[in-house]
């Protein structure tokens, strides 16, 4: 038995383990017996260590006979408080991937409860199908902030890009989550999994990016990935609509590029509040495509200086005087920077949207709104039609 | 000074170590700091009045930044606020995150306190640090500071306005703009000979550890400027005046602290708790002007 289950065992006070290493288990079935309660209870200090009620609990649950009765037992525990340490694996060390059942009776709708605190560790750790399920059914966590998905894609490569790839021709969300490994982790484990799953066509390695000219699926993937913060949860790499001081946005340009077989869509932002100074007033080109290079491949923000010679001083009369440029099409200039920072600088400009229709993406970890996407934006369809000619 | 520290030597019992303390002996430069600006508000959102209305408890801090970075002569030595650059240099970033901006530093300025010519006689430093990521530095990730060298007069550098990127660290509540930027405090430079600390430096052999603590500590006033209620730690060469308990010395006595900077006001810089950043690099790369060699620790245990 593993040594930390064997421990959680001696820590509820069982002092001879039966010959599993564990609580025996008829002692097991009959303190489980019910509707068992895990809370502190009387503390017992006679064996020279802190033995809580829910101690005994604990241990009894690790002891059971295979994981269908645990996950049972599992249910019919009252919850009063959880294991102890909140990065507890012991339930996954001692039944694997068959506790998964009783992980998804955590589920309320589509957010995962993280409660007790050793669900999220546990589902971490099975790397089965009916995990891989679970994992994609969540979209979102209460309880602990983590971005689920991407942390169990990191932490089963293989697996995830495999479970992801089935799913790649029929799913944009699944060819997100596998730009945003691409991203991450770099191709081998998401061109593994393509490969294994047989895709003479190619239409898989296309519809991920992967090999050929561009598709439309293939450029929302990026955007989504980009929009869905799939690349670097910390990272704001997606521009936002709204913004106060230096995050003011005045308008959005989108410049869709094309050279060859690569590609890319610059959107430019023009923001800040303040002409001049720390801080004062520029153009931030959002770059995402293949060839943007970075330590997230697909997406960037490169600086340009706004001119802004004749402009007003003060705040309120600057506001209007860029208002007054992005109206006569005259703010935002030329496409060369764009070009550049989307690593195509001789790329042909296929598509400018001056006044861009522009959606939110996922909101930022601890803010709470809607998800808007660019593959569910008219406008972002019409330039990934665009941009794959 | 160096002379006063021998004697100390002898009339503390040891003058039998003389030649060895002597060997350890370096000028160090202290550099002593005077705000010009506070830092700004970490989050540029936090709303300011529209105009500056002469009254110091509503006059917008990006303004008094900008005010005192306008007084600022290109070029000029200063901890925080925003550096000069030289023309197509880039400011330095780890995984797409920008790098906050610690220090930039004149050598014709230092020069005259660098007698043993260590540092270029000319040109600019400037010191980065990496804050983004949870970096530790005992993980020796390279990425964890840069330290940029560019031999190009005052008047050709450019100021650079921070880059602007919107990050969310795990205990951030919300997406902050990185780099973070400092305040402003200009530099005057003061030369002291110095030591190594007491603790965990590789100079200290077995000889010297039994009384080199009582010594330093009691004769602290030889190698460190005047103490007048407050100190600021911050020093150019020299040695790390903490015990290094995390093995930052990687290279043993071959390792040189190139800056040391300490929490303190005039700049508004708080590294961690009240921690310093320290700026090591190897002789060898000191000497043939590496400066991507350097490496930053903060925590020394």
């Amino acid at each position: 038995m593993d040594d930390d289950v064997s421990d959680a065992v001696r820590g509820g006070g069982v002092q001879e383990l039966d010959e599993r290493g564990l609580m025996p288990i008829g002692v097991a079935r009959a303190i489980l017996a019910g509707h068992p309660v895990m809370e502190k209870g009387e503390m017992d200090l006679s064996q020279g260590h802190a033995i809580l009620a829910s101690d005994i609990v604990w241990a009894a649950l690790l002891s059971l006979g295979d994981a269908v009765e645990a996950c049972a037992a599992l249910a019919r525990v009252d919850w009063q408080m959880p294991p102890r340490g909140m990065f507890n694996i012991d339930l996954y060390k001692r039944y694997g991937d068959g506790l998964v059942p009783w992980l998804a009776t955590r589920l309320d709708g589509d957010v995962l409860v993280d409660h007790p605190w050793c669900v999220v560790p546990c589902l971490l750790e099975c790397r089965s199908a009916a995990a891989f399920a679970l994992v994609w059914r969540v979209r979102d966590v209460r309880g602990r902030a983590i971005p689920l998905a991407t942390t169990w894609l990191d932490k089963h490569p293989d697996a995830g890009a495999a479970y992801l790839a089935a799913l790649a021709l029929h799913d944009a969300r699944a060819r997100a989550f596998l730009v945003g490994m691409r991203a991450r982790l770099g191709d081998d484990a998401v061109t593994a999994a393509v490969d294994a799953i047989g895709d003479r066509d190619g239409a898989i390695a296309r519809a991920v990016g992967l090999a050929g000219p561009p598709t439309a699926a293939a450029v929302l993937a990026v955007l989504d990935a980009c929009a869905g913060r799939l690349l670097a949860p910390e990272l704001g790499l997606w521009p936002q609509r709204d913004g106060r001081g230096p995050r003011f946005c005045h308008g959005l340009r989108a410049i869709a590029v094309r050279d060859g077989d690569r590609w890319g869509l610059a959107i430019e932002r023009l923001e800040g509040d303040r002409p001049g100074g720390l801080h004062g007033a520029r153009i931030a080109i959002h770059a995402f495509g293949p060839a943007v290079g970075g330590r997230f491949r697909f997406a960037k923000v490169v600086p340009r200086a706004l001119e802004i010679i004749g402009a007003p001083t003060d705040r309120a009369g600057f506001a209007a005087w860029i208002a007054d440029r992005i109206a006569a099409d005259t703010a935002f200039g030329g496409t060369d920077a764009a070009r550049a920072a989307l690593g195509l600088p001789d790329g042909a400009v296929v598509a400018v949207v001056p006044y861009l229709a522009h959606v939110a993406g996922a909101p930022a970890r601890n803010a709470t709104g809607p998800t808007e996407l660019p593959s569910d934006s008219p406008t972002y369809q019409a330039l990934a039609r665009a941009i794959a000619g | 000074m160096t002379h006063a520290i021998l004697e100390a030597l002898a009339a503390s019992g040891h003058g039998a170590h003389t030649a060895d303390v002597e060997a350890l002996i370096q000028p160090g430069i202290w550099l002593r700091a005077t705000c010009q600006a506070n830092r700004p508000p970490p989050d540029p959102d936090h709303p300011e009045p529209l105009v500056d209305t002469g009254d110091p408890r509503t006059t917008p801090r990006f303004a008094s930044l900008d005010l005192a970075l306008a007084a600022l002569p290109l070029g000029a030595s200063r901890f925080g606020g925003v550096p000069d650059l030289p023309p197509g240099v880039a400011w330095p970033a780890r995984d797409d995150v920008p790098m906050e901006f610690v220090a930039q530093l004149r050598l014709a300025d230092c020069a005259a306190h660098d007698p043993l010519g260590r540092l270029p006689a000319t040109g600019h430093l400037w010191f980065f640090y990496n804050s983004q990521w949870l970096t530790f530095d005992r993980d020796g990730d390279p990425a964890c500071c840069a330290v940029l060298y560019h031999d190009v007069a005052d008047d050709q550098l450019v100021r650079h306005a921070p880059p602007r990127v919107d990050y969310q660290g795990e205990y951030d509540d919300g997406p902050r703009l990185a780099p973070y930027v400092h305040g402003l405090a200009t530099l005057e430079l003061a030369t002291y000979p110095r030591l190594p600390a007491s603790q965990c430096a590789p100079w200290i052999t077995p000889a010297l550890d039994p009384f080199w603590y009582v010594f330093t500590d009691a004769y602290r006033g030889l190698t460190e400027p005047p103490f007048t209620g407050h100190y600021q730690g911050n020093w150019l060469l020299g040695y790390i005046d903490a015990p290094d308990w995390v093995g930052a010395h990687a290279h043993g006595t071959d390792d040189q602290l190139l800056l040391q900077v300490d929490s303190d006001g005039a700049a508004h810089f708080q590294w961690g708790d009240c921690d310093r950043l320290y700026f090591v690099i190897d002789k060898a790369s000191l000497a043939a002007r590496d400066f991507s060699q350097a490496r930053l620790y903060s925590l020394l245990g």
